[in-house]
């Protein structure tokens, strides 16, 4: 298992440099750089610059040195001292705009993970075993609705609605006047009357994947004769279903983590946008549109080793889970 | 003296509403109460209090001798701000919105301090602001610069010439800082190569001398800062810090290299941003205040893009009774992602102003509809800026793969064909159908209240005429047509046409205004379409070349900044807008014999040398008279297609809020946004806000 582990491991490094050459040429692509955005702005106000002081800023930021140079200077920053480079769009670190957005990015998505597998996983087993139902239906009607609304629009609606019949004001994680605030209970308060509709929107479209996932792998498993046998040694139904099909039925569900790691991430950009919420979300969207090439950079890479990461997780998970699958890789290995 | 100087009562004479005068300030000494006589038309007695009242929010802190008391900290002669509906109170936040985490430009919107300023009454006269006045020699070159004694910046340092010298000499001309300084201080009505000559006489008076008439630098002055770019006035004292010229260079290598920086010249480049520290907040402002001569003063920014200010207790500004501005205490803009996050604020009522930058017409319905029950009032204001789209027409043409387009080239340079495009749009339905009626639709020109209007600028080509196009179009040799109705050019191929725009970067309504406009020029027989691509691409294909023709909006329409900045009218800029990106090249490249300059056909070189005497004349008159020539061949054959002659700004404001700009205030990008109508002077009527 341990070799398993090591040589997982091992796969993740060259994994991550092409990963890192990716991004860095993903936030080159675009024509022009910051710079470019930055003069385009500073023309806007009325300034001529012309190319003699153009040349000057491109020598100062270093952008008119060679890609590879440019890329290893930048990895050799995040390898050795975990320095993301400086977004000159935030004036400030990469390392600052993202960690201090870090947090409250995770927060919310944990939530919004816990209540949709927490309401997931039951109400999938539940509808694979009362098929046909009317849960069944109704939840499968649930299901495709969040399955076939994209979140920012589910965002809108819920906002309206909200906003215009509920009476409940919206948008932001704090209201106006607790946010130049330190944190205190009351702003803590403030946090969670703003965060279920996020936390809402967010779970809802996650859960409906889930639902139908368990629920399609569920029927096949029930259907099974071990089932049968299981129930014909005079098991309750509760416990024929929990030890038996269930443990198997969770296995593509356990593998979606995944994708988990990096959705925590980045899951709710389209929403936080929509939402206006102060989370790392806003801030990629913004520093690629403005070419803020480092905060880009350092997004993407973020997201990459988050991906890796997560598949080892889901493989050890899975391993953890399933003796098949971990006696068979302790024989590949 | 000379007649052509602006002296103070000529000003007087125009606005009898702003007063700017005198009012005798006691430093120390308990003033008698001074009956001010102002000359001329405008008899204003201001009586200045017995100990003027201290603004409350700074009682208690004068109280503990943290901060030295008002007479002390206003300017031997403050500026008097009068012409308001009333004398206000103090007090009260104003919140807002801004839609960049550093680069704030709605921030200029309220608190944009300029060298000199627009008389908000007229908008044509430039009146005293920081500079208490300014003399211009006979000939035009030299001007003689007095500074108010004893005005503070922000944090209680006193400003002087040394802050100017400071800027131009260690700043501008740096070359470490700069390679090459703003034109306006080496302007020399030639290749602007020739530094201007700085002559310090004493701590508050300072000339400038040129080689060669400039008329233009006062007009220019309005638009310069503090610390901004263009301008020649900075805190020295903060920036010294920052200098290896003042600072020890170790010093500054480590101070470098904790912020992670290089070089001392990079650190510089931080502090003063290319000049735009003004409207920007990064991180290091919350640790280092940068000092500022504008109503209000960054205090903090307690998370990120939420930017919190607060009255700059040693502003140089008094309203009739004495009082020191600002009213409002506060203000704050909220960092949001989105323009519909900006429209559930002010449904919630969670803001007190909505500026420039973040109105629409396209709005209105949604502004009117909640006006009624929300803490707001809709202003009736005319824009110079979002939703004047404007279609430029490419006049040097290259192919995808880099080559001249010549067939293409001599179509868009043919006369008939700008006017053939102009008459062929529908203006009104647009106007009906984007903006509710509420524009007076036209051609590009001066805005009708500009004193460069003519009657002709505004109607000239801008008729519907589909009959009219088509003859323009047939006369010019595209009288042959495929199958699809589609007119073919000399090389055989079918007229297509693309409007590259940059959407709601542009403006809110340039998407749809683009479908609508590549409809109609489809109706006569142009296969025309709009693609959206993104600024730095479509500026970057304007530079090659390679686009047919683009949008903007056409700000710079009005005499407080047309006169400066020509280039919706005349191509002199690269990118966004203007007749062509490569005659802008031209006219900005410092060696006209350079490798890859597209030179200008003589016409344009015409407005070029026209656009120069506007800026050398002293004359206003004349200036006048050379901005209209320009405008006559305009009129005649026009460059660029405009839509709204004068639309609407529905600006939105607390309810509360006095001391307004009146009805039909022009406003926008011209303006600065409120900073030309005195916000320092808006106040709550009782004190807080609806």
């Amino acid at each position: 298992m341990l070799n398993y582990i090591i040589g997982r491991l091992a796969r993740m490094i060259p994994q991550i440099f092409l990963v890192s050459i990716l991004a860095f040429i993903i936030i080159q692509l675009p024509p022009g750089d910051f710079l470019t955005e930055q003069i385009n702005r500073l023309r806007a106000t009325g300034a001529t610059v012309d190319e003699a002081e153009i040349q000057r800023l491109t020598n100062m930021y270093g952008l008119d040195q060679p890609m590879y140079v440019q890329y290893f200077r930048w990895i050799g920053n995040i390898v050795t001292r975990l320095d993301f480079g400086y977004s000159f769009l935030w004036q400030r670190p990469v390392n600052d705009v993202l960690l201090s957005r870090m947090g409250m990015t995770f927060f919310i998505a944990f939530l919004a993970f816990v209540v949709s597998w927490g309401f997931a996983i039951p109400v999938g087993i539940y509808v694979a075993v009362k098929q046909y139902s009317f849960a069944d239906y109704f939840f499968t009607f649930i299901g495709f609705i969040g399955l076939a609304t994209p979140g920012f629009l589910l965002a809108l609606v819920l906002m309206y609605v909200s906003y215009a019949i509920l009476g409940i004001r919206v948008g932001g994680l704090f209201s106006p006047e607790f946010e130049p605030q330190p944190m205190s209970w009351a702003k803590f308060m403030d946090l969670l009357a703003h965060l279920w509709l996020p936390v809402l929107i967010l779970a809802i479209a996650g859960m409906a994947n889930i639902i139908r996932t368990l629920r399609a792998t569920m029927l096949d498993e029930l259907r099974k004769q071990y089932v049968t046998v299981a129930r014909s040694k005079g098991l309750s139904e509760f416990q024929v279903i929990m030890q038996y099909p269930v443990r198997i039925a969770i296995n593509p569900i356990i593998s979606q983590t995944t994708y988990l790691l990096a959705w925590l991430f980045s899951g709710g950009t389209v929403v936080e946008i929509v939402l206006n919420l102060n989370t790392a979300g806003p801030v990629l969207w913004r520093a690629l549109l403005q070419q803020d090439m480092y905060t880009a950079g350092a997004y993407i890479l973020i997201l990459g080793v988050l991906y890796s990461l997560g598949s080892l997780l889901s493989d050890l998970l899975l391993a953890a889970i399933d003796p098949r699958i971990r006696f068979g890789a302790m024989e590949a290995a | 003296m000379d007649k052509r100087k602006i002296s103070r009562r000529d000003f007087l004479k125009v606005s009898a509403v702003t007063i700017v005068g005198t009012v005798a300030t006691a430093c120390g000494v308990a003033p008698t109460p001074t009956p001010a006589t102002i000359e001329k038309e405008v008899q204003v007695t201001v009586v200045v209090p017995k100990g003027r009242s201290e603004p409350p929010m700074l009682q208690a802190k004068v109280a503990a001798g943290e901060l030295p008391p008002v007479d002390e900290r206003l300017p031997g002669t403050p500026l008097v701000v009068g012409g308001r509906d009333a004398i206000g109170v103090y007090g009260g936040e104003v919140r807002m919105i801004h839609f960049d985490p550093v680069w704030s430009v709605s921030t200029y919107d309220w608190n944009s301090e300029r060298l000199l300023h627009y008389s908000d009454i007229d908008l044509r006269t430039i009146v005293p602001n920081i500079f208490e006045s300014w003399e211009v020699s006979p000939d035009g070159k030299s001007y003689t610069i007095k500074m108010r004694k004893g005005m503070k910046f922000s944090d209680g340092q006193p400003l002087t010439t040394e802050d100017v010298r400071f800027y131009i000499e260690d700043i501008w001309f740096n070359t470490d800082l700069n390679a090459s300084p703003m034109w306006q201080i080496r302007f020399d009505g030639k290749g602007n190569n020739t530094p201007a000559t700085l002559e310090v006489i004493d701590d508050f008076t300072f000339k400038l001398t040129y080689v060669a008439p400039f008329g233009a630098l006062p007009a220019h002055m309005t638009r310069w800062e503090p610390g901004n770019w263009p301008s020649i006035l900075g805190p020295s004292h903060f920036y010294k810090q920052f200098h290896n010229k003042y600072t020890d260079q170790a010093k500054l290598d480590e101070m470098a290299k904790a912020a992670n920086l290089e070089t001392w010249v990079q650190l510089f480049n931080r502090h003063w941003q290319w000049g735009m520290a003004v409207w920007q907040f990064p991180a290091w402002q919350k640790d280092t205040p940068y000092p500022v001569l504008s109503p209000w003063h960054l205090i903090d920014m307690p998370q990120e893009g939420l930017i919190i200010m607060e009255r700059n207790p040693y502003y140089f500004k008094v309203d009739l009774e004495g009082n020191q501005l600002p009213y409002l205490d506060n203000l704050r803009f909220d960092y949001i992602t989105t323009t519909d996050a900006a429209k559930l604020k002010l449904a919630q009522n969670e803001l007190d102003s909505l500026g420039m930058h973040d109105v629409t017409m396209a709005e209105y319905p949604f502004y009117k509809e909640n006006e009624p029950a929300g803490n707001f009032q809709v202003m009736d204001y005319i824009s110079c800026m979002s939703d004047r789209n404007v279609l430029f027409p490419q006049h040097v043409i290259y192919k995808e793969d880099g080559t001249p387009d010549d067939v293409m080239t001599e179509i868009a340079q043919h006369p008939n064909f700008v006017k053939a495009l102009s008459v062929a749009i529908d203006r009104d339905e647009i106007n009906q159908s984007l903006l509710f009626g509420t524009a007076r639709m036209g051609q590009l020109a001066p805005l009708p209240s500009s004193k460069y209007y003519k009657e002709k600028y505004g109607t000239a080509w801008a008729q519907f005429d589909v009959d009219l196009a088509n003859q323009l179009l047939d006369e010019m040799g595209l009288d042959k047509k495929n199958a699809q109705g589609i007119r073919l050019k000399k090389d055989g191929q079918p007229l297509t046409y693309v409007i590259e725009q940059a959407g709601l970067r542009v403006g809110p309504l340039t998407p749809k205004v683009c479908e609508l406009v590549a409809a109609y020029w489809r109706d006569i027989g142009i296969d025309a379409t709009s693609k959206e691509v993104t600024e730095t691409l479509l500026n970057e294909r304007l530079n090659n070349g390679q686009v047919h023709c683009t949008v903007w909006h056409a700000d710079r329409c009005t005499d407080l900044l047309l006169p400066l900045e020509m280039e919706w009218f005349i191509p002199t800029r690269q990118g966004q807008g203007g007749a062509s990106s490569l005659w802008g090249r031209w006219f900005l490249a410092a060696d006209k014999t350079a490798e890859g300059l597209v030179e200008p056909p003589d016409q344009i070189k015409k407005y070029y040398d026209l656009f120069a005497k506007m800026t050398s004349t002293v004359d206003e008159d004349e200036r006048v008279k050379f901005g209209q020539e320009i405008f006559d061949g305009l009129a005649e054959t026009p460059l660029g297609i405009g839509l709204i002659l004068e639309g609407p700004a529905p600006l939105t404001y607390n309810k509360n809020m006095r001391n307004l700009p009146r009805p039909r205030a022009i406003m926008g990008w011209d303006t600065y946004g409120n900073s030309t109508y005195h916000p320092e002077a808006y106040f709550y009527e009782g004190g807080t806000r609806a």
